[in-house]
């Protein structure tokens, strides 16, 4: 079934073509640049449409099209002999509760438009030559016909916006640091260790920020290496080999849980009164059974020359109720919005029975790479052309994805596409997880829902697996996201290059937290944000600007 | 016949005796034994005089027999005698000579030893070697060997009277003419083989690269006329009748043209030297043997250097690329398989990053375990089963329950 390629050629791809030169380093910036370009015009356009009242507010599902155009469009502008480039991430605009993957069609029903108070974040990502840059950043919709908000963002999302940024900055700077090691605050070394970057101190920072802001940290968050096509764009699809990073799912809250809920039950509770009976956790470093290095361990060491990307969401906790963040992957589609995003399983060839499956697969196989796409980006009318009429090209658009729905449906049944879900947060009390019987064993996989090697099981204490888990979901109450999604290259030459965001280019929103950072990492957090501010002595850390969109112009009308 | 009170008789011979040991005596020979023989045969005994000339005209034949075959060897002449004794003589009389020969080698060896070899300088320089006077014995074998070497000669010569003899029996037919039915006359060759070919079923392979059908011909009639071979088996006749005979009722009239041997013995009468042309190779003729392959279906990486014409296991490759396959293979070269899909650099690498196992690899020792385990526990169920049948039965007489 699976194609078989050569040890040699894959030394070549995994390994030579990973290597950070100066010329991958400038496809990287350039890929990064375009994310932080389009990040800015899709913010504008928010702006110009909600804020400023300039105009009737897009929809998300214009807001969704416009980006990926102008990001296509911008891609092909330069490096024209690379083939294989364009969207990593198509533009999602996820408001509130949504993680990710809400990226509606012309044609959807669920045709969103923000309300003030929203947390919109705009996720995107661009590729040249599989070098990958993604960009996720959240913003706070405020009331219309003001050019600036009054007042800060208040309460739960207001908190998730603070830790999650908080969070992300931090790591980016320690990623800083791995390049140059004596720098690494020394509070967060362990006494015996090497100065290395470690996972287990970046889970360290991430989860003592968010408990100082009351936040859970939403599973699907994670800080990984990517590698050249390798950005994560198909996990759970793929189960990559020398996966490398932190990755956060049910599991961690899980201990916490445990133990809040024993304090609960007062002093009284003994071991007898236990909750964890069944302990599946075969342990995450368990190198014996991870041959391939496929499930994620925290024992790596972040070393100069590798690309990572720090994304981490963020929920608010009620303080009162224990209870479980989780992932909803079926909520989205209750709001009408059907699966809009796909990927390729480039395992998978099949001949297919109908005309429109075999002409959507052929044009699917042609133009799109292993990237997910949109059925709206194998039309002959994307990108966009700003030249002839808006409105008619996006009719147009409109009416090839309907043709290309007829043949999505074989496509995805033989898992030749197989489509992201919306994902949306929960929150889960406690006592209805308690409640459930685990008659099913530990064997009840969700297939719907792929997840990464060695997370299968959600709860292995509790022995509650992602099938009983997601008949909880009933139970849940939506909570708000916030997420920001960062790329940084380490280049031992050219040092640290943020990619994508960062707060020279994007400013955060105004939101106001009632909680401080506290605990042995706020030292070591405020060290860092020092650092990076001073300029001589500190981290460099060389942001990726946006670009001057007249010159791209002139360029284009010199090539013509 | 003497009529004597006697209980001494022999039945089979119906004579009396005196004496026991008379009798006894009589059993034991070769006349009683005779009349034995007859009596089982329901023939009338033979008197003892009648016996005895009988006995000695036979032996006096057979005295003769043997000096007649004794005169045969003497002369060296085999011609009368068996086959099979011939044969062995020959055999034994060429050991013979082998064993004389050596001892006659033996001889001069010994001899040249003895001597000691002796090299002698002669006055003027010249090395002589001493010779040794030849014994008499050696002079007796040497006569002896020389004799049975003319006799062998001797055998030779007669088989080239038999060849002359051959020769002498040849029946001539000219290639005008069918040889089997001899009556009908043909203006040419080709009107010839036409009427082999339709009436006999003689067919000529290959007609097309034929050059020489008159040799063909006539070395066939010769095989067939002077030989007296059979053309498709190896059956030789006795005369030119016979062979005629053998190839009419077994329908042996055909050139066998199928192993190597075959095809070579008739070769010299073909011309296949239009088939190595370079233009048009497949189209004169040889299409009928050979398929045309498409070039990118063997895609093999041995050079082909436009000049040289060689075969590989796929086919015969042409100096002008044109590959040409067997037709008995054309069912695979008409196949129109989907080209493999070449990877782009992308999916290859999500393809060499991925660690999902498509193919269980089989585990045969674990299957075979699980056999054995299978195999046991049948077999322990089958022995419950029958040890669980030996006592259901308890009841020590038969009693009908309905009768109660």
């Amino acid at each position: 079934m699976a194609l078989q390629i050569s040890p040699r050629d894959t030394d070549l791809l995994l390994k030579k073509k990973n290597v950070l030169s100066a010329d991958v380093l400038d496809k990287y910036r350039y890929a990064g640049e375009i994310t932080q370009t389009c990040l800015s015009y899709l913010i504008s356009l928010i702006n110009d449409s909600y804020h400023l009242g300039k105009h009737e507010p897009y929809s998300a599902a214009e807001l969704c099209l416009l980006g990926d155009s102008f990001i296509q469009t911008l891609v092909n502008s330069k490096y024209k002999k690379v083939i294989e480039k364009g969207i990593a991430q198509p533009v999602t605009l996820d408001v509130n509760d949504m993680i990710v993957g809400y990226s509606p069609e012309l044609t959807d029903e669920s045709n969103l438009t923000f309300q003030p108070g929203d947390i919109v974040t705009v996720n995107l990502g661009c590729q040249i030559d599989g070098y990958t840059s993604n960009l996720a950043h959240t913003i706070v919709i405020y009331p219309p016909g003001l050019s600036a908000p009054t007042g800060p963002l208040l309460g739960g999302p207001a908190d998730a916006v603070c830790a999650s940024y908080l969070a992300t900055e931090t790591v980016v700077s320690l990623l800083a640091c791995a390049l140059s090691p004596e720098k690494i605050p020394n509070s967060l070394l362990s006494n015996n260790s090497n100065r290395h970057i470690t996972g287990s101190m970046i889970r360290k920072v991430v989860d003592s920020i968010a408990q100082s802001f009351n936040c859970a940290i939403v599973p699907t968050s994670k800080v990984r290496r990517i590698r050249r096509f390798l950005a994560g764009q198909a996990e759970g699809v793929v189960a990559e080999r020398d996966f490398k990073g932190v990755v956060w799912s049910e599991i961690d809250q899980e201990s916490d849980l445990l133990k809040r809920s024993n304090f609960q039950d007062g002093a009284a509770s003994s071991s007898s009164t236990d909750l964890s009976i069944i302990d599946q956790s075969k342990g995450r470093s368990n190198d014996n059974k991870n041959p391939d290095k496929a499930i994620p361990t925290d024992d790596f060491v972040v070393s100069p020359g590798e690309v990572y990307t720090v994304d981490i969401k963020m929920a608010p906790v009620d303080r009162e109720e224990p209870g479980l963040i989780t992932v909803d992957s079926g909520d989205g589609r209750d709001r009408g919005a059907k699966h809009s995003i796909f990927i390729r399983d480039v395992s998978i060839s099949e001949q297919l029975k109908l005309r429109n499956s075999r002409r959507l697969l052929s044009l699917v196989d042609k133009e799109q790479s292993v990237y997910p796409f949109k059925l709206a980006y194998v039309s002959e009318n994307f990108p966009l052309d700003s030249k002839k009429d808006l409105v008619e090209q996006l009719a147009k658009i409109e009416k090839d994805v309907k043709i290309f729905r007829f043949g999505l449906s074989e496509c995805t049944n033989k898992q030749l596409l197989v489509p992201k879900a919306v994902l949306s947060c929960k929150f889960i009390p406690l006592r209805e997880v308690l409640k459930v019987p685990t008659s099913t064993g530990i064997n009840g996989f969700d297939a719907s829902n792929p997840a990464l090697p060695g997370m299968e099981l959600p709860l292995p204490k509790l022995g509650l697996t992602a099938l009983k888990l997601k008949t909880l979901l009933k139970h849940g109450r939506a909570v708000s996201v916030s997420r920001f999604l960062s790329t940084v290259a380490l280049s031992p030459d050219a040092g640290c290059v943020r990619l994508s965001g960062g707060n020279k280019t994007f400013t955060p929103s105004w939101v106001h937290s009632d909680y401080q950072l506290q605990g042995p990492v706020a030292e070591a957090v405020g060290e860092l944000a020092a650092l990076v501010q001073d300029d001589r002595f500190g981290l460099k850390i060389d942001e990726c600007r946006v670009m001057d969109l007249s010159s791209v112009g002139n360029d284009e009308a010199m090539e013509e | 016949m003497e009529k004597v009170s006697s209980a001494y008789t022999c039945n089979s011979c119906q004579i009396q005796f005196s004496l026991s040991e008379d009798q006894r005596s009589h059993m034991k020979g070769e006349w009683h034994r005779y009349n034995l023989k007859r009596r089982v045969a329901q023939l009338p005994p033979l008197s003892e005089e009648l016996f005895n000339t009988k006995v000695a005209t036979i032996s006096e034949k057979k005295k003769e027999e043997m000096e007649a075959e004794n005169d045969v060897q003497k002369l060296g002449k085999g011609v009368q005698t068996l086959e099979l004794s011939t044969k062995q003589l020959r055999r034994k009389q060429r050991e013979e000579l082998l064993e004389k020969k050596r001892k006659l080698l033996e001889l001069a060896k010994n001899r040249l030893v003895s001597n000691g070899g002796r090299v002698k300088m002669g006055e003027d320089g010249k090395i002589v070697v001493e010779k040794k006077e030849a014994t008499q014995e050696e002079e007796r074998l040497k006569v002896e060997v020389e004799e049975a070497v003319r006799q062998e000669n001797e055998n030779v010569v007669d088989e080239e009277t038999l060849i002359k003899e051959k020769l002498a029996k040849k029946v001539d037919v000219p290639v005008t003419k069918c040889i089997f039915c001899k009556s009908e006359e043909f203006e040419n060759v080709d009107g010839t083989y036409e009427h082999l070919f339709k009436k006999h079923g003689l067919y000529v392979p290959e007609k097309a690269y034929l050059i020489n059908k008159e040799g063909l011909l006539s070395y066939l009639y010769e095989k067939i006329g002077y030989g007296n071979v059979c053309l498709s088996c190896s059956f030789q006749g006795r005369n030119f009748q016979s062979i005629i005979q053998h190839m009419l009722s077994k329908n042996h009239i055909k050139i066998p043209y199928e192993a190597e041997d075959e095809k070579l013995e008739i070769s010299d009468f073909y011309d296949f030297s239009k088939t190595y042309e370079v233009e048009g190779a497949g189209a004169d003729g040889n299409d009928e043997e050979w398929e045309d392959v498409a070039e990118e279906d063997l895609d093999n990486d041995e050079d082909i250097d436009g000049e040289k014409l060689y075969a590989s296991e796929y086919g015969l490759h042409l100096p002008n690329g044109v590959v040409l396959g067997h037709r008995s293979l054309v069912k695979y070269y008409k196949q129109n398989l989907k080209p493999e899909k070449e990877l782009t650099e992308a999916e290859g690498t999500v393809m060499a990053a991925e660690t999902r196992n498509f193919v269980k690899t089989i585990d045969s020792k674990a299957i075979a375990q699980q056999k054995r385990v299978w195999n046991r526990e049948a077999k322990s169920k089958d022995r419950d089963d029958r040890r669980a049948q030996k006592f259901i039965n308890w009841q020590p007489h038969y009693r009908d329950e309905l009768l109660q």
